[in-house]
This record gives C-alpha cells, structure tokens and sequence, in this order.
C-alpha cells in the first residue's frame, strides 16, 4: 500500500512512521508531506491508499485539506493523527469524509487497532 | 491530568508525560522531581503556548540537562555529545531544532477536551523570555514538576506551568 504521512513535524512524522512498524504495518510504501498543501499536490500528483494527517498545520490544515479533496471530487482513505481530539473535531472529521481520528499520546496497539481494517 | 480551577490551560501528570514523551524516546522513566528554577537566572529553556489570540496562557521549562538530552536523543547523536553540550552550556542546531519539536509535542501536556485550544508559539531559552512569558514563570497559577531520564542519555527536569 502507498501511505502519504501529512505533518507539519519532522518528529511526529518519524514517530508515526516508527509506530506503524511497531504495529506491525511494514513492507508498505511511505511518503511524507510537511503541511496540508504539500500533502494536497502530493495526493494530486500519486494518489495514495491512505493518508494518515496532523490537523493543525501551516498554509492548509488537516480538515481543509480533506475537504479540498472532496471539493475536487478526489476519494482517498485519509485519517486524523492529531493532539487534539474534541467532540467538535470528531464531529467535523466525519461530516468532511475521515475514516478515524486517533489522537495523541499514542501506541502501536492503538494504531493496530484503529488501523488494521484499513490496511491490507 | 489535572484541571486547574482558575487556570485557562489543564496540568499533566506524570502518565501523561510518560505517554507523550515514550512515543518519543525508549527507556523513558517519568516521576514527579524537585522545583525546576525558572526565573532570569535559569541556564534552561522553555516553551511558550498561546491561545488563538496570541495570549500566553502556559509554559513548558526544561534544564540545560533536558534540552542538550532530548535533542540528542531525537536525532540518536551519541550521549557524549549532549554531556558535552550541557558541559558548554551551548546546544548544537540539531539539539535546538529537536528541543522545538518535542516541545511542539508537549503542548498535548496542557491541553485537554474543553480546555481552550492553545498552540507553540516559541521556545527560547528561560532567561529570554518576552515580559508575557516571564510573567508566567515567576507566577503562576499552578506548576508541576517532573524528573525526566531518558535511557542512556540520563535525566533531566521538566516543567509544566499555567496561568
């Protein structure tokens, strides 16, 4: 599977990455984009299996992004890895098309648990 | 986590830190330590977070020993270079932009559902920070303090404060 890792963190990307080897999720093909706009033309220019994204971020955020991708017609698997987990988040990730929206601090059981429906 | 009556931002408790902070580091121990000096005279660093209005509403401080450990370790620099450094008192680039980024990470540490949200908006060392950020560190609401040793590395102090 192509897996596109969305954040606006350097550290949080390699965590991310590290957790989902601890889950169990390698042999799969990451990439990384550093804020929603990068992440949005990377989608556009390969689209991905699934796309794990941060919700705060620089030039584009989590949820505009996602809603860029449904304003443009473009369906990808795309999830919430955030620090921030509120009812009115939840709520909107949903509205907007986000499969989960798994929130920090996290473990690799959480990712395998939350994720493994979504990975082949 | 503890909610602060009065306080605008929530205090962590040591799972909570040991949770973020293990995402991050193996061999991650977390207790509750000694009062961290965070005033003009502190050879550490701290981490500003604002509401979406630009407020500063909490503070997370660290030793010298904190910063020079953690930025080493995020980068797997050998620990000889972060003895080095808090020997020096001078962080490479690396420590510096690594310390940004786990201090990016602890902002998770005063937020909570129904807490305002609030972002980093700097980290600078403690004896620089703006009037704003000094205000919290000299008064603030409530503190909690942390031991922090990260694996082969060793300790340091960590510090959560809120207005």
């Amino acid at each position: 599977m192509k897996i596109l890792i969305v954040d606006d963190s350097t550290a949080m990307r390699m965590i991310v990455r590290k957790t989902m080897r601890l889950a169990g999720f390698d042999g799969h093909e990451y990439s990384e984009a550093e804020d929603g706009a990068k992440g949005l033309a990377a989608i556009k220019a390969a689209l991905p299996d699934l796309v794990l994204s941060d919700w705060n971020m620089p030039n584009m955020t989590g949820i505009e992004l996602l809603e860029n991708l449904s304003k443009d017609g473009i369906s990808v698997n795309f999830g919430f890895v955030t620090t921030e987990a509120t009812p009115d988040m939840r709520q909107r990730a949903t509205a907007a098309g986000a499969k989960f929206l798994i929130s920090k601090p996290f473990t690799p059981e959480s990712f395998k648990e939350i994720l493994g429906s979504h990975i082949k | 986590m503890t909610v602060v009556a009065g306080a605008i931002c929530p205090l962590p408790d040591p799972k909570l830190v040991r949770e973020l902070l293990g995402m991050l580091f193996d061999g991650l121990v977390v207790k509750t330590g000694a009062k961290l000096e965070v005033s003009a005279k502190s050879t550490g660093w701290a981490a500003v977070y604002v509401t979406d209005d630009g407020k500063p509403v909490a503070l997370c401080a660290c030793d010298l020993a904190f910063a020079a450990n953690s930025g080493a370790a995020l980068s797997m620099l050998p620990p000889g270079v972060a003895k080095d450094s808090i020997k020096t008192g001078q962080l490479t680039e690396t420590m510096l932009a690594n310390l940004g980024e786990v201090m990016n990470i602890c902002t998770r540490l005063v937020l909570h559902e129904g807490t305002p949200h609030v972002r980093l908006n700097a980290v600078c060392p403690i004896a620089k920070l703006p009037p704003a950020g000094m205000a919290i560190a000299t008064a603030p609401k409530a503190r909690i303090d942390f031991e922090v040793t990260l694996g082969k590395y060793g300790n340091g102090m960590l510090t959560a404060l809120v207005i």
